[in-house]
């Protein structure tokens, strides 16, 4: 090797030179700072400076290269010149030229398998928080989804498909989510990770580009690189900011008192018609006189504002040792502040000489919560710095490093601490007849006051991770490869209980006391201070050879090589009851019984987990003449995660390309299509993705955990003794899940500014692990977990992207993308259930009746007095309507469903599917038809671009209490603004009297009052009426911008400064009957649903500036 | 310098092979988990386990219980009659054919998992291993019994079947007496095997599995088999002549814990505990108590159980029955209706005025230890809260057996204390008696001679009546036939068969019955018995003279008499019965009460017993219906065995082995 470094010098030193001098602009004539000169087949180079100019000794002979990113490279013959001007144009495609593979790049031209590459632009200038947010929408095929607006919160992401597997507990529930690696490793949490820092971003979709991820990558791989400084550059300094004001898009907002109390009175007017129990709007009361007070109140105060102080007598009053309500309190507004900050400062600097090359950056992010009292908050800080350094002329190393430490404060749940009852769930869980606020300066027992006592819960995430690298180049043909990265994330939770003082507003009634209420401790058992921390460390080794040979018009490129990597998450719990002071929570500072556990058992919900992975890869890439392409993947893998026996496995795949417009026939009309490709592929993968533990035999310990808890509780020797339980059972045939992948694809080019791509798919997962055929009790436990099953997902996907710049130097850019698939199971053991999983159902698939009309009095039978028949505590209908007994209790006003089989009965048969009664398809819950689309445009410094996001289809049946009225009223006495409409009849409460039966709301959306429960009962069987339609369109952003032109700045030595406007979730269009974001989708906790943190519309203002 | 590189690579993958070893974090690799003597006590503690959540194993070890949970020893309010020493109360049998569910295998699959990672374990040596082998197969026995109790004949297996094992997880049913041959086989080696002591390993003798633990459950478990075989009529197939060698395993057993010569009967008292025979079952501590073969401990803050709070003054209970309380001798050792000592005509005798009280005096004095002698403990009309005189029970008699005297107040909620026998000596006497009357019994009923030998009755049911204030007359044998001070027993309340004049059960048979009945009142034995002696029906209170299982106490409840006490008094007390069709609250001025075994209706008479049930319709549906065995037809014997759920004649169907799975006697079409 020495060698050839002698050789240059030599060379270097025999050459005859004289000096270059020129100017590089672009097309508009603007300086270009920082290009690259250089002498072709040298390393003899420079940069432009600020100006644009540069200065070059260079040989007599020879030719110039011009380059600089963005724009198309350049290259002119030395000649005799002395001046050599240049101006580069703007490239459409060369970012995109070249695409981040699996170990390695490739010319986008050349690809044979379904990759997509992201514009990390639409990272830059949004008020995002996490890469994952930014990558809503941006690519066909990707779905990411956050069901709630929480703060620090990962979003899931999915790739091709809502399910991978339907693994029936086996696999975890995040099957077929992709792999999504930072520089080639992944990390525990997207979040930690700053979106300006990414360079690049590729979409592995289809087999044959995941191959040489082996297991890991059965859903896809999603390769994000961070920027690196680039060599032969000046020092560029790069800061933005950005400033943000957030709303909430939508919230639910309660409906005033007398209007939600006479609702609740209504459903216990069912019950008992003439004297109905009190309405219980959450331990306070209304009845028909007290109602009248409601609405007095709304008359004497209703706009004015009484401040937080609570009047007996005015507000509220005890009747009879009864707390009744009067006053109507918007929580929604009592809870949420309508505007939070966030802001985001990012600074890099980066640069490089002939040796080395530097890229270092800082990030600072604070998000402040909706929170009105005690706000919640988000901060994060990153630090990243890479250095790259050319040894010799053979070896370059680099080290990547990366610090990344986040703080989420949220108050600790003084009302309840079970974490679905957090204070959003405490926003809509009474009546707005439930009092907020203070009697004689003493709070009463309410959620916002809660928050406002409570301590601050912590958690706090260091992300510390450190690469090294080395890239040696052993001939011209052979390079190889190696990076060691060493990962660790610590996260502590630090969850600061206490005791919360109010008026027992919730209790019985003291008729001692001024207020009427006793004054003291209303929680119960939050009074503890609890530690949580939890570890996550990655160790990850790529080693891997790369060849690369031309022999005429024949390209091989062979890259060979070997992975491993290692994960553990591990931890423990530390809590203590009893704190000395509430507002000093330390583990110090308590006195009372301490626990500590392993990680899980407490706050933080991850459990201990390991898995490590080992495999050796290979592609071999063959082109011939850059027409005929071909593609050969190999993993052979192996995974902690299954037995000794069955650990290793070798997954081939291979993909074909034919770029026919290379073909001589073709030539006519390439100068409207300038290039297409066919493409083919086709793989099979295992799946990795399984529960821990699916595949061996384990015994799990139980131990005493307190008293009579735990454990044998067979005590001996002081202790109650643990003991193990029986060996969990294995199938001795269990094996691997196969997900195989076939993929044709077209590329098209026209006239160089419209590209389209096109890609149709099948997957199909089969040996699906899935509970096993019934055994019978004689085997003593359930049948292990067996190899039964596939599920088939077809889908397609379009991208089309238009970027043209006319001539007046306007450039315009419109992309859009489309995709859909559906999910079917293929194989399946033997069911005929209707709705359950069996061959031929389609995932997501929602079946129930169909809606007919409401009931009205003249559909039953009354007697002379005009009262309705009653026979088996049924309403007698008339003959030939069919009857609901089998639903439940239906009388005028109730839902009166289709008898769509016409036997005259309501019911769900026998739930097979040769009979399944008047059930039928209502939808599907799977969104269907993604779309996105881009409108951009610049012009003169000027930038403007939006964003559009949406779903065509999706429908599912949501049972809650923001969809439902009337949903658990024992738990939510809630009426929502948007359920006023019910079949009412107030004041008549003698149902012999004729119009006791008639609505007096004319057409109402919803049926007569009725407590359903948490089933799906009565009024609210699942139905076609009350489906919540997803399907939505998004102004997902817009920006609009500015740059100073270059001369001007150029003389502050600035390179760009642009000052823009960026407005996320601008407007929304969608169906839904219940007040919550679309994108809240149907998926989550049904009791909670839209009880949970709002999405939000946010407006920032930024600036960039590069130096 | 590609040879090094190829070179690093090569070391490296070949390092792979431990790199891919992660077990599970949290839970143990099954592989890789018997490796000592303490991983395998660790799983064995599960078979003892009394934890509700985890499964616990039949009531073998469940004592006490913890927590609110209780054993056999106790009956709650409400709940259906578990034997005819409680007062009565609904139906605790299936009277149709579930959907769902049958025989519980995972006992067995546990047993038979224990026992071949046990074969296989490393870190033991051969005599460890044979001990926790013996242990192993102790426990299978256990489960197969829970499973032929309630099921009969049932696919028996001693290896673990894998769930690709189709044709042996559908096989036919084996008989039972295959079944109980291999317990037989289990209990032998265990017995042989199994260490007789683990004290000088840190465990109290007591407090594991050891030979004497194994032998006294084996005679427990072989009298029950033997019972069956013998007893059970023809319709359930089981081989009558098996029944013999049966009792002699029983009683080999039983030998084996007699001869051993570490156990007694126990004289000794605790404070509180009265005599000692109730010593026993209200002692803090057990350790060393002779009679005590094995026993589960409690600890405050750890483990503590509730049996003793829900005998104690704050809660209220079913009560004891009539006919229990008529089942005690009179102290001569003679049978209350036959003894000259007695007066039963309760509105003649001061015995029976308020019979119960100073009645008891007369009687056998373990009444003493089984039944609170003090007062009738009815409810006060005053009472109206959770506490006070919220003791009562529905009969006026309540439990004393398992409440320490001293604890009668401050026995509260979940946190009781006192230490529960699992099993003691005097059943493995009297489970000796009885398999060796059985043995010299030559017929199933009549009037006939049990020529037992009076050698085995001394070493057995006489030890129990020496017991240190006890103290009743020998059971002598004269002529097969029982006696006490040369004077024969012969006890008119003796069953009768259907012909109405032969007896059913031999006198010597009876008598000894009798007394396993008295020495194990109250600790859940009684519902097993009468199940294997074909005896279920002694539970149906409209029968005579099982009339009295729905009886309690007789009071006077005239006006200024306290019915407690006898003596004047203003207090007054009401009669509750529970029933849940009828649950009314009856204040004193109709007491639900009649004097004759007829049930009577509201406002019956000032005097008299009290029932527990009072509809004539709630006692004939409510009540307990089977036929004895006697009448010899399938016509409600179908209780003796409990039906297979339909599910599992489907999957049978389904798999292709319809005709290996037959449903139990009396079960089909329901």
């Amino acid at each position: 090797m020495t060698f050839f470094l002698v050789l240059f010098t030599v060379a270097g030193s025999y050459a005859q030179t004289r000096v270059i001098k020129g100017k590089v602009v672009d097309a508009t004539n603007q300086p270009i700072i920082g290009a690259t000169v250089k002498v072709a087949g040298t390393s003899v180079g420079t940069i432009t400076d600020v100006n644009g100019f540069y200065s070059l000794s260079v040989a007599s002979k020879g030719k110039l290269l011009f380059s600089f990113m963005g724009y198309k490279p350049a290259e002119e013959a030395i000649g005799d010149r002395s001046v050599i001007n240049v101006t580069l144009g703007e490239s459409n495609v060369q970012l995109n030229d070249v695409v981040v593979v699996g170990y390695g790049t490739q010319r986008k031209a050349n690809l044979t398998g379904a990759v997509a590459t992201v514009d990390t632009k639409v990272l830059d200038s949004r008020p995002i928080t996490d890469v994952s947010r930014g990558l809503e929408g941006v690519t066909s095929g990707l779905t990411i989804t956050a069901p709630t607006g929480d703060l620090g919160v990962n979003p899931s992401i999915m790739l091709r498909g809502s399910v991978g597997s339907l693994g029936n507990g086996a696999s975890t529930s995040g099957a077929g989510t992709p792999l999504v690696l930072i520089d080639g490793v992944e990390v525990p949490s997207l979040m930690m990770i700053n979106p300006n820092d990414i360079a690049t971003i590729s979409v592995l979709k289809d087999a044959a580009s995941c191959a040489v991820y082996g297991a890991r990558a059965t859903w896809g791989v999603i390769l994000i690189t961070t920027k690196q400084g680039r060599k032969n550059q000046p020092t560029t300094v790069d800061y933005s900011f950005n400033m943000s004001e957030n709303t909430p898009t939508i919230t639910m907002k309660e409906a005033d008192a007398p209007t939600t109390a006479s609702f609740l009175l209504a459903v216990n007017q069912r019950a008992n018609p003439t004297n109905p129990a009190d309405a219980n709007g959450g331990f306070v009361y209304a009845n028909a006189a007290t109602i009248q007070t409601m609405k007095q109140w709304l008359t004497s105060y209703g706009n004015k504002n009484l401040g937080d102080n609570i009047v007996r007598g005015r507000d509220y009053d005890i009747i009879g040792g009864k707390f009744y309500g009067y006053r109507t309190y918007d929580p929604t507004d009592l809870y949420l502040r309508r505007y939070t900050p966030m802001s985001q400062h990012n600074i890099s600097i980066s640069g490089g000489g002939e040796k080395t090359s530097y890229n270092i950056s800082g990030a600072y992010l604070d998000q402040s919560g909706q929170l009105k009292v005690n706000p919640d908050s988000y901060k994060r800080y990153n630090l990243n710095a890479n250095v790259n350094s050319s040894i010799n002329e053979w070896l370059d190393v680099k080290l990547n490093t990366a610090l990344s430490n986040s703080t989420l404060t949220t108050p600790f749940n003084l009302m309840n601490t079970a974490s679905r009852y957090n204070s959003f769930y405490y926003m809509y869980r009474w009546s707005s007849f439930s009092p907020y606020g203070y009697i004689d300066g003493q709070p009463v027992k309410d959620g916002v006051d809660a928050v406002s006592q409570a301590n601050d819960n912590t958690t706090g995430s260091t992300l510390s991770r450190i690469t090294i690298s080395a890239t040696a180049k052993i001939s011209k043909e052979l390079t190889f490869d190696a990076d060691y990265t060493y990962s660790n994330e610590d996260t502590q939770a630090t969850v600061r209980g206490g005791d919360f003082y109010a008026l027992n507003t919730w209790g019985t009634p003291d008729p001692t006391t001024p207020s009427g209420f006793d004054y003291g401790i209303v929680s119960s058992n939050t009074n503890y201070i609890e530690n949580d921390f939890m570890y996550q460390r990655t160790r990850a080794f790529n080693g891997y050879f790369t060849f690369n040979k031309k022999i005429k018009l024949n390209n091989i490129k062979i890259i060979a090589g070997v992975n491993t990597e290692d994960f553990i998450q591990d931890g423990f719990v530390a809590k203590k009851a009893n704190l000395i002071l509430n507002s000093q929570a330390d583990l110090a500072l308590a006195t009372g019984t301490q626990t500590v556990g392993p990680i899980g058992s407490g706050y933080l919900t991850s459990s201990p987990t390991q898995w490590s992975t080992a495999g050796a890869f290979g592609r071999i890439n063959y082109s011939y003449n850059d027409k005929y392409l071909a593609e050969f993947d190999m993993r052979y893998d192996g995974s902690s995660l299954f037995p000794a026996t069955n650990r290793w496995a070798i997954f081939p795949s291979g993909s074909l390309g034919w770029r026919f417009t290379e073909e001589k026939f073709m030539k006519p009309v390439t100068n409207i299509l300038t290039s297409g490709k066919l493409r083919a592929s086709y793989g099979v993968l295992g799946n990795q993705d399984v529960a821990p533990n699916s595949f061996i035999s384990t015994l799990t310990p139980y131990y005493g955990t307190s008293v009579n808890t735990g454990g044998s509780l067979w005590y001996v020797n002081g202790a109650n003794q643990t003991f193990t339980g029986t060996p969990s059972t294995v199938s001795s045939s269990l094996t691997w899940e196969k997900v195989a992948t076939a993929d044709f694809g077209v590329d098209l080019q026209l006239f160089n500014d419209l590209g389209i791509t096109y890609d149709w798919y099948q997957r199909v997962t089969s040996n699906m692990i899935t509970a096993g055929t019934p055994v019978p009790l004689t085997f003593g436990t359930t049948a292990a977990y067996q190899n039964f099953g596939s599920l088939t997902t077809d889908g397609w996907e379009l991208q089309l992207n238009y970027r043209h710049i006319f001539n007046n130097g306007l450039t315009v850019n419109l992309s859009a993308g489309l995709s859909d698939y559906i999910q079917t199971i293929t194989k399946w053991v033997y069911s005929t259930s209707y709705t359950g999983y069996r061959v031929g159902q389609r995932i997501g698939n929602v079946y129930g009746y169909k809606f007919d009309r409401f009931f009205t009095i003249d559909d039953f039978q009354r007697d002379a007095t005009g009262a309705i028949l009653v026979s088996n505590g049924q309403y007698v209908l008339k003959p030939g309507i069919a009857t609901q007994s089998q639903l439940g209790t239906f009388g005028p006003g109730d839902v009166k469903y289709k008898d769509l089989n016409g036997d005259g009965a309501l019911t769900a048969g026998a739930g097979t599917v040769s009979d399944h009664g008047d059930m039928t398809l209502l939808g599907n819950s799977t969104p269907r038809d993604q779309y996105n689309f881009t409108i951009g445009a610049s012009w003169k410094g000027f930038d403007f671009n939006m964003f559009f996001q949406g779903v065509g289809r999706e429908k599912n049946w949501i049972g809650s209490s923001a969809t439902i009225p009337g949903y658990d009223t024992g738990n939510s006495p809630t009426l929502l603004t948007t359920q006023t409409s019910y079949w009412y009849t107030p004041n008549v409460t003698d149902p012999t009297k004729s119009n006791y039966f008639v609505s007096q709301v004319n057409d109402p959306q919803y049926p007569r009052p009725q407590n359903s429960g948490t089933a799906n009962v009565g009024n609210f069987e699942i139905s076609d009426k009350y489906m919540q339609n997803f399907a939505y369109l998004r102004c997902k952003n817009l920006s609009i911008g500015y740059s100073l032109p270059k001369s001007t700045i150029s003389k502050a030595y600035m390179q760009k400064v642009r000052f823009y406007v960026s407005i996320d979730n601008l407007f929304t269009f969608d169906h839904l009957t219940a007040p919550v974001d679309p994108e809240t989708g149907s998926v989550g906790d049904a009791i909670a649903y839209g009880r949970s943190y709002p999405f939000s519309k946010n407006y920032s203002i930024g600036l960039q500036v590069t130096y | 310098m590609k040879i090094i590189y190829f070179a690093i690579i090569a070391l490296f993958l070949a390092s792979c092979t431990n790199y891919l070893d992660k077990g599970p974090l949290t839970s143990l690799s099954s592989a890789q988990y018997w490796t000592s003597e303490a991983s395998i006590r660790t799983f064995s503690w599960g078979f003892l386990s009394g934890n509700t959540s985890t499964g616990v194993f039949g009531n073998y070890f469940f004592g006490y219980g913890q927590n609110y949970s209780y054993g056999p020893y106790y009956e709650n309010l409400g709940g259906a009659p578990t034997s005819d020493d409680y007062a009565g109360g609904g139906n605790i049998f299936a009277t149709t054919v579930p959907n769902t569910g049958a025989w519980n295998y995972a006992w067995v699959r546990k047993a038979n998992i224990f026992i071949a990672s046990v074969q296989t374990a490393t870190g033991i040596n051969d005599s460890t291993r044979n001990h926790w082998l013996g242990v192993g197969r102790f426990f299978r026995a256990l489960a197969y019994e829970l499973i032929i109790q309630s099921y009969g004949d049932c696919p028996y297996y001693n290896t673990v079947v894998d769930q690709s094992q189709t044709a042996l997880l559908y096989k036919p049913r084996d008989p039972r007496s295959l079944v109980v041959d291999s317990m037989i086989a289990d209990f032998d080696y265990a017995i042989a095997h199994t260490r007789v002591s683990e004290v000088t390993l840190g465990y109290p003798q007591g407090t594991t599995i050891t030979r004497d633990v194994e032998a006294a459950f084996a005679s427990r478990i072989m009298l029950y088999e033997a019972s069956v075989f013998r007893y059970y009529p023809t319709v359930f197939g089981y081989d009558k002549s098996k029944a013999s060698g049966y009792y002699q395993k029983a009683k080999q057993y039983a030998l084996d814990v007699i001869n051993s010569g570490r156990y007694s009967i126990n004289n000794s008292t605790v404070s509180g505990g009265g005599d000692p025979l109730r010593s026993l079952f209200v002692s803090y501590n057990l350790a060393g108590n002779p009679e005590v073969i094995m026993y589960r401990s409690y600890a405050s803050g750890i483990v503590s159980h509730s049996v003793e709070s829900y005998c104690a003054y704050q809660n209220a209970q079913v009560g004891i029955s009539k006919n229990l309380l008529d089942a005690f001798l009179c102290k001569d050792g003679l049978p209350q209706k036959q003894s000259p000592t007695i007066n039963l005509d309760p509105t003649t005798s001061s015995f029976s005025y308020r019979k119960f009280k100073t009645g008891t005096s007369l009687l056998d004095p373990r009444i003493g230890s089984t039944i609170c002698p003090d007062s009738l403990r009815l409810q006060s009309a005053a009472f109206t809260g959770a506490n006070g005189d919220a003791d009562y029970a529905l009969t006026g008699m309540a439990i004393r057996k398992f409440l320490n005297d001293n604890d009668y107040y401050t026995a509260s909620l979940n946190t009781n204390l006192t230490s529960a026998p699992i099993v003691c000596y005097d059943e493995v006497l009297l489970n000796y008696a009885e398999a060796c009357a059985e043995i010299a019994n030559t017929s199933i009923s009549g009037n006939v001679p049990v020529p037992i030998a009076q050698s085995d009755l001394d070493i057995s049911i006489n030890k129990l009546r020496d017991r240190l204030m006890i103290a009743m007359p020998h059971l002598q044998v004269i002529g097969g036939y029982p006696a006490v001070n040369n004077v024969m027993i012969n006890d008119p309340d003796r069953d009768v068969n259907p012909d109405g004049t032969s007896y059913e059960v031999p006198p010597m048979i009876w008598e000894i019955r009798r007394e396993r009945r008295i020495e194990l009142a109250l600790e859940g034995f009684r519902f097993y018995d009468l199940m294997r002696w074909g005896k279920l029906h002694y539970m149906d209170y409209t029968r005579t003279p099982q009339l009295t299982v729905n009886r309690g106490a007789w009071i006077n409840m005239s006006a200024g008499l306290d019915p407690k006490t006898g003596n004047s008094s203003s207090l007054t007390y009401k009669l509750k019965p529970l029933l849940a069709a009828n649950n009314v609250d009856n204040t004193v001025a109709t007491p639900w009460l009649g004097t004759t075994g007829t049930p009577g209706g509201g406002g019956g008479p000032a005097s008299g017993y009290i029932l527990y049930s009072t509809s004539s319709t709630t006692i004939t549906s409510r009540a307990f219906k089977s036929s004895g065995f006697g009448s010899g037809t399938m016509s409600g014997l179908e209780v003796y065995l409990s039906p297979i759920g339909k599910d599992q004649f489907t999957l049978y169907q389904n798999a292709g082995y319809g005709n290996n799975l037959t449903q139990n006697p009396g079960w089909t079409g329901r």
